[in-house]
């Protein structure tokens, strides 16, 4: 396609994607576009997508490029710089055999448009182009002479900009007509004749064309010889287009994950940028905080992997954090702040300014949060807006909430009363229809459960009506959250769920999954893996009660004994009816459920004593304990009396009752309210239920002191 | 006996497949208020612990409550013991899946209703939902 156009074009096409180009394009003799682009054809203006940052940063110009386009540089890639000279620009197009016997010039030409176009519409190019949309400079492009001239200086001044423009770290390699090969052979054959070993990222079609990236320059520049060198069984040749990108989507810059003591750097950095009084988190410019530089760790939050470092410390440790300033972080996607929404739910006032993002859409990853309050100034998706109208309008689309954009106030949201409330009642507690109801019920669920959790779950039998009827039920998932339901491969075969697309042969045997009757429950019930029930996440909801008659839920997390690392979330609904010892089950229907964020988080947590030292230490902890100012100071014989009466009253051994009033500080109503608080009856008749709700106690027996050096 | 007992339970089963539908396409896509057939005059409904007696009260706080979508991914469905009713068919029908209000995340939920038959109509007595944030 090359062939056909004038020499005229490739000049034109210099001047970049200017309008003074295209509309001397008009009349020549096709969109001569397609020259910069080496002979791929796709219009670079319409793809890149999103996440190519670099490149449209360097497009987009403007004063915020030159120094800070070099720190940022820096921190974006490892290893030495790679820029293709001319020379490595092995397999020259077919352009260049074109000009080839034409000036020099010609022919560095014919290559540097893709060069030049991808990263470099230099600034003074630009101008000298814009000036050329006077009258009088299209006139001037007509005249071979000056033109050359013009070129010569260009080729100059592209020399030196080239010094200081290095490559983006991500190659985009398209095969026209790939698809009609397979994928793996492919590769086999691109990998036997590459004479860099490389990793394919991402490999896709795109219509015809099979589309991969690669990270590394010299797998690159490798990949590049390989063009038209594989032929395929029909005779075609194959022809590898590389060409510099942005990240791939989804793999969008990922970065090296951060290491654990990264991390522990990244959170002492953060936790002097945040201001508990205002709950303010301030990481602006954060590539170039003092400390973060002191310890030679970049943090580039444009890496998907900074970015989820910064989420996860803000989940672990101010997920109430309501104001969030990223400003000045050369952002040009918020795809990786996904997670802010969930991680941070609360955040009303978020500063993206100084930012690169390129389109207003960005912001829809966020949508959701409450924000009251946004800043966007100095990115360039405002210039996409005409006027300020639009733009509001399209900042309410998303966050329609925002009274203050850029600093300025914004006229109050005005909506219609058509049912516009999207608040839902408050959540409440545990629900009991009556103080005898709820002790009754309280004292069964207790007592149930501290059977159910015990290794041996044989007396339940005693609980259950002799015509009783238990199920089991897993949700039936497809997509995404079915990988979590892995995890729960072994009830798959008792799971009573008729949700399942079934047909009547499938559903007659999962009716059938019911168990009927006192043994049969009781021993299905004891066979299902051993549990640790979180009592502390337990709500109640005792919705029915008839004379012979109470129906109740019970909701919570549990874990399973062989798998003590997945929380699975649980709703338990009985009915029951007096019997003989006390109430008696009728029915019993367990469901399970991958946890929400909160469950996850909030699971077989106790609130506990913060850590101390080993037990035997020789100090009193009671200054090393959170009660500080009005710990008692309390001598070895009264710890003793104490400890004595500890034992009495809460029929717990010496050691835990040592312990417990060690952690609070000596404070017997205190340390008897904490004892009270956990629960402890369960204590020392179940092990399984000591261990959740009061790892600390037993790690007494466990922790030893460390040894002398 | 144990034919009785089988038939109880497919009854159960279809009936609380019916229900489920029903329940949450009027839910979802059609009018909550029609939901005011299925429940009992003193039904009462415990709503993530609020709680609501008599139907009307319920529909009312139904009605109020943002546009949904009900995901529904957990159908189960037991028979309950006649000689604790007073001889009234009566069946326990738990659903769980995902619920997404308009202008919310999504939440998972569980859900459970207690149905007994009324002249020959199922009709809602006790109605527990909780979800989870």
């Amino acid at each position: 396609m090359s062939k056909s156009y004038p020499r005229g074009s490739i000049r034109v096409s210099k001047s970049g994607r200017d309008r003074s180009y295209y509309e001397h394009d008009d009349r020549g003799s096709g969109p001569s576009y397609d020259w910069g682009d080496g002979n791929q054809g796709d219009r670079r203006r319409g793809r890149g997508g999103r996440g190519q940052g670099g490149d449209r940063r360097r497009r987009r110009g403007g004063s915020s490029r030159g120094q800070g386009w070099d720190r940022w540089q820096r921190g974006s890639r490892k290893g030495p710089r790679c820029r293709p000279s001319r020379t490595s620009y092995s397999g020259p197009g077919p352009r260049s055999r074109l000009y080839d016997d034409d000036t020099s010039m010609a022919g560095n030409d014919s290559e540097r448009p893709r060069v030049r176009e991808r990263y470099n519409p230099y600034e003074r190019k630009s101008q000298r182009s814009s000036r050329g949309n006077e009258p009088g400079g299209s006139k001037r492009r007509s005249y071979p002479n000056r033109s050359f001239h013009r070129n010569n200086n260009n080729a100059d001044n592209r020399d030196d900009a080239m010094g200081d423009e290095p490559l983006s770290t991500w190659f985009k390699v398209t095969i026209p007509f790939g698809a009609k090969e397979s994928q793996k052979w492919l590769l086999q054959s691109i990998r036997n004749l590459c004479t860099v070993p490389f990793v394919p990222h991402n490999l896709h079609q795109e219509q015809n064309a099979t589309v991969f990236y690669v990270s590394d320059s010299d797998a690159s520049n490798a990949l590049r010889d390989v063009s038209k060198r594989i032929t395929t069984s029909k005779g075609h040749k194959i022809i590898l287009i590389v060409k510099p990108s942005g990240p791939p989507k989804g793999v969008s810059g990922i970065g090296q994950p951060l290491s654990d003591e990264d991390k522990q750097v990244l959170l002492e950095v953060m936790s002097k940028r945040y201001d508990p009084s205002s709950k303010l988190l301030n990481l602006s410019d954060l590539y170039n905080d003092s400390d973060l530089l002191a310890k030679n760790l970049k943090i580039a939050l444009n890496k998907s992997s900074s970015m989820h470092a910064v989420i996860d410390i803000i989940d672990q440790n101010i997920p109430e954090m309501i104001g969030l300033d990223l400003s000045n972080n050369r952002l040009y996607s918020l795809y990786s702040c996904k997670q802010l929404r969930e991680k941070a739910p609360n955040i009303q006032s978020l500063n993206l300014s100084k930012n690169s993002l390129k389109h207003i859409d960005e912001l829809k990853v966020m949508k959701g949060l409450p924000l009251q309050e946004l800043i966007l100034d100095q990115n360039p998706l405002c210039d996409l807006f005409s006027n300020q109208q639009q733009y509001v309008s399209a900042v309410r689309e998303i966050f329609a909430e925002v009274v203050k954009l850029d600093g300025h106030d914004l006229p109050p949201p005005i909506g219609f009363d058509l049912k516009t409330s999207t608040a839902l009642p408050q959540v409440g507690p545990s629900f009991f229809p009556g103080e005898e109801v709820k002790a009754n019920i309280l004292q069964f669920v207790e007592r149930y459960y501290a059977e159910y959790d015990s290794p041996d779950r044989s007396k339940l039998i005693n609980v259950y009506h002799e015509q009783a009827k238990f199920s089991l039920s897993v949700p039936f998932t497809t997509g995404g959250a079915g990988s979590w339901y892995r995890q729960l491969g072994h009830h798959f075969s008792h799971s009573r769920n008729m949700k399942k697309n079934l047909d009547q042969n499938q559903k007659n045997k999962t009716v059938k999954l019911l168990k009927q009757g006192q043994l049969a429950v009781a021993a299905f019930v004891n066979e299902l893996p051993s549990t640790q029930h979180d009592l502390n996440s337990f709500v109640i909801d005792v919705s029915l009660v008839l004379p012979g008659l109470v129906h109740f839920t019970v909701n919570g997390v549990l874990r399973e004994q062989e798998r003590t690392k997945t929380v699975i979330a649980f709703s338990r609904t009985f009915t029951v009816c007096p019997g003989p010892n006390g109430l008696s089950v009728l029915n019993d229907q367990l469901s399970l459920r991958q946890p929400s964020e909160k469950q996850k988080k909030s699971s077989f947590s106790t609130p506990a004593p913060t850590p101390t030292h080993s037990p035997v230490s020789a100090l009193p902890t009671a200054t090393l304990s959170p009660a500080g100012p009005s710990a008692l100071v309390v001598d070895a014989v009264t710890q003793q009396q104490m400890v004595q009466q500890f034992i009495k009253d809460s029929g717990m051994n010496a050691a835990y009752s040592q312990r417990c009033l060690e952690e609070n500080s000596w404070d017997y109503g205190k340390a008897g309210e904490v004892f009270m608080a956990l629960k402890v009856s369960f204590l020392q008749k179940f092990y399984f239920i000591a261990a959740l709700v009061l790892p600390k106690y037993l790690q007494l027996t466990f922790i030893k002191p460390p040894p002398p050096c | 006996m144990a034919t009785e007992a089988a038939l109880k339970n497919d009854q159960a089963c279809s009936a609380g497949e019916e229900f489920q539908k029903l329940y949450y396409e009027s839910f979802d896509k059609k009018s909550r208020s029609l939901l005011d057939k299925l429940y009992m005059d003193t039904a009462r409904m415990v709503w993530n612990g609020n709680v609501l007696e008599g139907s009307k009260k319920i529909i009312e706080f139904l009605e109020n409550l943002p546009v949904s979508v009900h995901t529904i991914d957990l159908l189960d469905c037991h028979p309950i013991l006649e000689s604790v009713t007073n001889g009234q068919t009566s069946i326990m029908v738990v659903v769980g899946g995902k619920v997404k209000f308009e202008g919310n995340r999504e939440f998972p939920f569980n859900e459970n209703f207690i149905l007994t038959s009324q002249q020959g109509k199922w009709k809602i007595i006790s109605n527990t939902f909780r979800y989870f944030e």
